[in-house]
């Protein structure tokens, strides 16, 4: 019997093996299912091709955004909302990865690990989003014929009200649609609010000055240096604007001296930089609803003083995400600390019950005094530089920056928010230079807060 | 009506895996676990040691591997068999034994307390009783197994009826049948084989519940075998009960094994890449899945007894005759089953580790031909792994299979409301996807669950059976069981070559169904022996007497 005992080891060997491979699959169950159900041949979601398993998608004041009708995805009866909206809910092929309803699929088909595609009604999960589709509208319209995106939200609640990238399409256009699809469009499936990274240009003069004010405190403000259309760092000139003559931070801030924010970045050294630069977001990647967000990069490690130079006011390699932008102004704006943004408010399934509603967290950026400190030095660049009229009866705190992106075209960018009570929205613009000049980032802006000061005041 | 059926759906789909985990963990432990003996049986020595003794063929000697090792006689020098209350004891070539002071040359019962001389020494057997009380499962715990059953294939075949309420009446009495069946079955066999039949019985149902999709001759078809197998495996249960009835077959089953496989190779049909079919007057069927039945049965009456050498070579004959026309046969799948049986038995049978290195040897050097001269048999085991890389071509079935399984869930989306019924061979192949589809993950690791528990068992028998006999066969029938599960399982999922071999007692196919409910009965054979043995109370019985 011992010998028999031995014997039996065979069996165990292979009974060992059958529940080794038993144990791959489920562990390759739990990693890959998600992948699995939402191969495109899945019956359960997709109809020919298309994803039809997903419930109505409405904008924050109840219009509906895509909706699906006899196996069939139909979207807002609007060609401006179809164009203006499309990057923010995502197409039903999955061109648009970062659009709602493809990197939130499993949430809006009701897929789980646990239950599969099973839901009680058969039928796809509702969402509301917090975008308004009248202000994506305007800031589309304003953007005109520039490529570029704007990202609009409340800096107190992390509401992302408008989000719009272009180009842009119109995927009823059935020709446009094909258009797109050829490439025949350019990059238009790419949500530029999350998935581009920019060069910062003057708008890094934000970073710049935090590391100014926390690392030297009221010397910031006093330190002066003498711009004459630039300075000279290793005998290789670094070019202003202007002549800004004796400028103290303040100015050189609402002015944007190169000058002066070059030699503070060099004053204040790479260690410094690099650590604030991080601080704001630099070399992280940020989230909206889980979707990751392209990383924005800071280097000096190794560079040259002019190269590092440069680096201080914007160019040299420093790329920003616009979604980092926008944490990082309604930090600003919020006293150091940024409610993480959001574009799902809420997940109902088909029988109306409250599937998930979004909980953002609070994440602190800055000291409030440092906040504070740079949110006047944006306010004072309005009143000095920009002129507050600009905005109406807004009362705008911002900066600009204009990035050289070859071939003599710019991009522009502005960035800010909104002081107002009724209106504490932080934005970010940026408006891609073109052959025609392109469109300036503030008359983006205004034009989008307007609409949304329309549309949100009440 | 149609809100009553959702919300039928939505209960179904938590209930069915909970009974399902149930049966298949009642039945596990109805099989596996260790009951308190009635008796003790001891060992004792004459030099007044005392040793205890399990049920078993032990092996006495003074050799290490021994079960009994007493000192001064040959390396291995007798067996004992010790099966309830009978003994026999069997001399090993010409070692010298007594019983009572007679000299004995072949196997010989003795009764406790008989004197056993081995050499210059002597022994006896004496049976004591036990003080733990016997933990022999009661007929209400395995009724209770069956109302379990009953109620899966009630909740089954009702989900069935919602969502093909145009096969009605088909559906409905299939189900109804068998469930019909069951019962008279257990109440005249006193339940005796439970813990095996009732999960066989729910890999029954869960075929059922896929050739439900199909039309209803299909579904009278799959019925009709599955009959012709549940008679099929009453009769063989019979045959297996003598060891000696069994033996007397099995040149039949020799001959008849020949004959199947000589029939297939000339008038065989090529289907898939291989010539398995047979087509008799309109009926179609794989000789092949048959002759696994004879298979087995020849493995385990030519190997009865251990240290009995001379019947092996028939067994190890016809397994390279089953191989060899398996590979004419270009049946792959169902070669490599057969080769890990053979691989297995002669492993167990000669624990010889030259023996089993050649046998490796081979298997790995005819694997290799088989690719070089097979190209589709390549092509399958290379695009394994990377199903979603060729989705359109050679993984289509693997990833249609993947992403059913992960659509279903834990729950599965509800019987009959699978997509992936629509994809070639749903029903055979890669009915693994299909089920886990419609009824969740859960219940498809209850099935893989069943082939373990049966593996386990067969392992418990090997070890603990008096006769190798049942031992052997009952292993044979299990690790075939396993590994064809094995292959057409991972072959779906793209974690084995894909083979096309199907998953036993679930695929639609009369044939499969006829010999897998027909191997159930050498794992049934060793349950009935136990229950009848555990019976005897008072007088001795043994084979000789």
């Amino acid at each position: 019997m011992k010998r028999i005992n031995f014997r039996a080891n065979v069996i165990r060997v292979i009974l060992l093996l059958f529940l080794i491979l038993c144990t791959v699959f489920i562990v390759r169950y739990a990693s890959l299912g998600e992948d699995w159900a939402f191969y495109e041949t899945n019956g359960h979601i997709y109809t020919s091709g298309k994803m039809t398993e997903v419930g109505t998608i409405w904008d924050r004041d109840g219009r509906v955004l895509s909706e699906t009708k006899d196996q069939k995805r139909v979207y807002n009866s609007d060609s401006n909302i179809r164009r203006a909206t499309i990057h923010t809910i995502g197409d039903h092929d999955g061109f648009i990865s970062t659009g709602v309803v493809n990197a939130l699929r499993s949430k809006l088909v009701g897929y789980s690990e646990i239950n599969g595609v099973y839901t009680y009604s058969g039928k796809g999960n509702n969402a509301v989003l917090t975008i308004d589709s009248a202000i994506n509208v305007a800031a589309m319209k304003a953007l005109g014929n520039s490529s570029g995106c704007v990202g609009v939200c409340n800096y107190k609640t992390g509401e992302v009200v408008c989000m719009v990238s272009t180009p842009t399409y119109d995927i009823e256009n059935v020709k446009e649609y094909e258009k797109a699809k050829n490439g025949q469009l350019g990059s238009v499936f790419m949500n530029r609010f999350i998935s581009s990274t920019y060069t910062p240009g003057s708008t890094f003069k934000i970073v710049t000055s935090a590391a100014a004010i926390e690392t030297l405190g009221d010397e910031a403000y006093t330190t002066d240096f003498n711009c004459n259309y630039g300075t000279v760092i290793e005998n290789e000139r670094l070019n202003c604007l202007g002549k800004h003559k004796s400028v103290t931070l303040k100015r050189a801030f609402s002015h944007s001296c190169n000058a002066f924010f070059s030699n503070m970045a060099l004053t204040l050294g790479k260690t410094t930089m690099t650590k604030y630069a991080e601080k704001l977001g630099f070399n992280d990647t940020f989230y909206i609803d889980g979707i990751a967000a392209a990383r924005s990069s800071y280097s000096v490690k190794g560079s040259r003083n002019i190269d590092f130079g440069w680096s201080g006011i914007g160019q040299h390699t420093n790329l920003m995400n616009p979604l980092q932008y926008l944490c990082m102004v309604s930090a600003i704006a919020n006293g150091g600390e940024y409610v993480e943004p959001y574009m799902v408010y809420s997940i109902t399934a088909s029988n109306g019950k409250l599937l998930y509603t979004a909980s953002p967290k609070k994440v602190r950026m800055l000291k409030t005094d440092t906040a504070q400190r740079l949110a006047e030095l944006m306010d004072y660049a309005a009143l000095d530089n920009y002129g507050k009229a600009t905005f109406g009866t807004l009362d705008v705190c911002g900066k600009t920056g204009t990035a050289e992106v070859g071939n003599k075209m710019e991009n522009s960018l502005f960035v800010g928010f909104c002081k107002d009570e009724s209106l504490p929205l932080a934005f970010v613009v940026v408006a891609e230079g073109n052959e025609q000049g392109g469109k300036s980032a503030m008359s983006v802006a205004n034009k989008t807060l307007q609409a949304a000061k329309k549309q949100l005041v009440k | 009506m149609a809100e009553y059926i959702r919300g039928f759906i939505a209960i179904v789909r938590y209930l069915l895996p909970i009974l399902s985990v149930l049966l298949v963990t009642f039945c596990g432990l109805g099989l596996l676990s260790k009951k308190g003996r009635r008796y003790k049986k001891v060992l004792l020595l004459d030099d007044m040691s005392e040793q205890s003794v399990n049920d078993g063929e032990l092996l006495v000697g003074s050799g290490d591997t021994c079960d009994i090792v007493i000192d001064g006689i040959n390396d291995e020098h007798c067996v004992i068999s010790v099966c309830g209350k009978s003994f026999t004891v069997r001399p090993i070539g010409k070692s010298k034994i007594g019983v009572n002071k007679h000299s004995v040359r072949v196997e010989t019962a003795f009764a406790p307390d008989d004197v056993i001389s081995v050499g210059d020494r002597e022994f006896s057997l004496r049976i004591k009783n036990n003080r733990k009380k016997d933990k022999e499962r009661t007929n209400l715990y395995r009724a209770s197994i069956l109302c379990c059953l009953t109620l899966i294939q009630l909740l089954v075949m009702l989900s069935l009826i919602f969502a093909f309420p145009e096969k009605t009446a088909a559906i409905g009495g299939v189900f109804l049948g068998v469930a019909a069946f069951e019962w008279v079955y257990f109440i005249i066999t006193k339940f005796k084989g439970a813990f095996i039949e009732v999960p066989v019985m729910f890999l029954i149902t869960l075929g059922l519940s896929v050739v439900a999709h199909k039309g209803n001759d299909v579904i009278l078809k799959q019925t009709i075998c599955i009959a012709a197998g549940l008679i099929g495996a009453i009769v063989l249960s019979y045959v297996l009960c003598s060891a000696k009835r069994a033996i007397s077959l099995r040149f039949i089953a020799f001959t008849a094994g020949v004959a199947l496989f000589g029939v297939n190779m000339v008038f065989g049909v090529i289907y898939n890449g291989a010539q398995n079919w047979l087509n008799i007057a309109g009926f179609s069927f794989q000789p092949s899945e048959l002759i696994k039945v004879i298979f087995v049965f020849i493995c385990g009456t030519s190997v009865e007894k251990i240290s009995n050498i001379k019947d092996s070579l028939m067994f190890i004959a016809f397994a390279v005759f089953c191989l060899g026309s398996l590979a004419y046969l270009s049946d792959f799948g169902t070669a490599l089953i057969y080769a890990v049986v053979l691989f297995t038995v002669v492993s167990i049978r000669f624990c010889n580790i030259k023996l089993i290195g050649a046998l490796f040897g081979a298997a790995l050097l005819l694997g290799g031909a088989v690719i070089l001269f097979f190209p589709y048999v390549a092509k399958r085991i290379f695009s394994f792994g990377q199903a979603f890389a060729n989705a359109a071509d050679s993984g289509y079935q693997q990833t249609r299979a993947m992403i059913a399984t992960a659509s279903g869930g834990l729950f599965g989306v509800g019987g009959g409301r699978g997509t992936l019924i629509k994809v070639h061979a749903a029903d055979t192949d890669i009915v693994f996807g299909l089920i886990s589809e419609e009824w969740g993950l859960i219940v498809s690791l209850c099935v893989l669950s069943c082939f373990v528990i049966f593996t386990l068992y067969a392992i418990k028998v090997l070890t603990t059976s008096k006769s190798a006999y049942y031992g052997i066969t009952a292993c044979a029938a299990a690790v075939l069981l396993l590994i064809q599960t094995a292959l057409n399982v991972f072959g779906s999922l793209d974690m084995l070559p894909f083979t096309g071999v199907t998953l036993p007692f679930i695929s639609n196919g009369g044939s499969s169904v006829i010999a897998c409910l027909m191997l159930t009965a050498f794992l049934r054979a060793p349950l009935a022996l136990e229950h009848s043995v555990l019976k005897v109370k008072g007088e001795l019985k043994s084979e000789k007497n």
